[in-house]
């Protein structure tokens, strides 16, 4: 069954992924977009991506396997801000069945 | 130039290529916090034991994301592991049971290379059975 997500859970998601890629990133908050490219314009990479999800993990007490992610990601890949935050958000909502949901 | 010559051994499956930068294994605190979905504890304390940690888990790292492109679907990156020897360019990877046998993969071995401009390389083969 997927975890019902309120608004307040939703805005929550949106802060930590803007405020984790301003952090990691060292960029001005202000500046993140949904469409900002997480690899062209932030020089991100897989291990930024792996910190969030593993503060995700703990901050939901999620268990989420890795190759669960890998799949997701096989299927929706997530190259900007905005598609991140809509796997995190889908990760949160669906957990380890994430890879399965009609999304 | 990255050459293979560990023993050539069975059917080629599958191949990937990785590179990463050595720094960011050594300033990112905050990565810090998801290196046991990346590394088992006992690949960690091989690398901590190494003059400089920081290869080791660079090259273990570029090893699982090159395995990650030889294999057809993703797998959990402890399934894969790397003891670097910083005198050997290519290497075994140890490789779980049940890798080896969702994707009827023999042995995996690896090309490192490396450090070249803050970076290290790694090429990883698949190889299945011998053919008959």
């Amino acid at each position: 069954m997927p975890t019902e997500i309120d608004s307040a859970t939703q805005s929550e998601i949106h802060e930590i992924v803007y405020d984790f890629f301003a952090e990691e990133c060292d960029v001005p908050r202000e500046d993140l977009k949904a469409d900002t490219h997480i690899i062209e314009e932030l020089e991100g990479d897989s291990l930024m991506l792996l910190s969030l999800l593993e503060m995700v993990r703990t901050r939901y007490a999620l268990s989420i396997a890795l190759k669960t992610l890998g799949g997701y990601l096989m299927k929706k890949p997530a190259n900007t801000i905005g598609q991140v935050e809509a796997l995190t958000l889908a990760i949160v909502k669906y957990g380890d069945n994430v890879v399965n949901a009609d999304l | 130039m990255l050459t293979q010559t560990s023993d050539p051994t069975g059917v080629l499956l599958g191949c990937g290529v990785d590179a990463e930068a050595i720094d960011r294994f050594e300033t990112i605190p905050a990565s810090e916090r998801a290196w046991h979905l990346v590394f088992t504890e006992a690949e960690l304390a091989h690398c901590h034991a190494l003059p400089r940690p920081a290869l080791g888990l660079c090259a273990a790292f570029c090893c699982k994301e090159s395995l990650c492109k030889a294999l057809p679907t993703p797998y959990n990156f402890t399934d894969c592991e790397l003891y670097l020897d910083p005198f050997r360019g290519a290497q075994d990877l140890v490789i779980s049971a049940s890798i080896l046998h969702d994707f009827g993969i023999e042995r995996v071995t690896a090309r490192i290379d490396g450090p070249h401009n803050g970076e290290m390389i790694a090429a990883v083969f698949t190889f299945g059975g011998r053919p008959t």
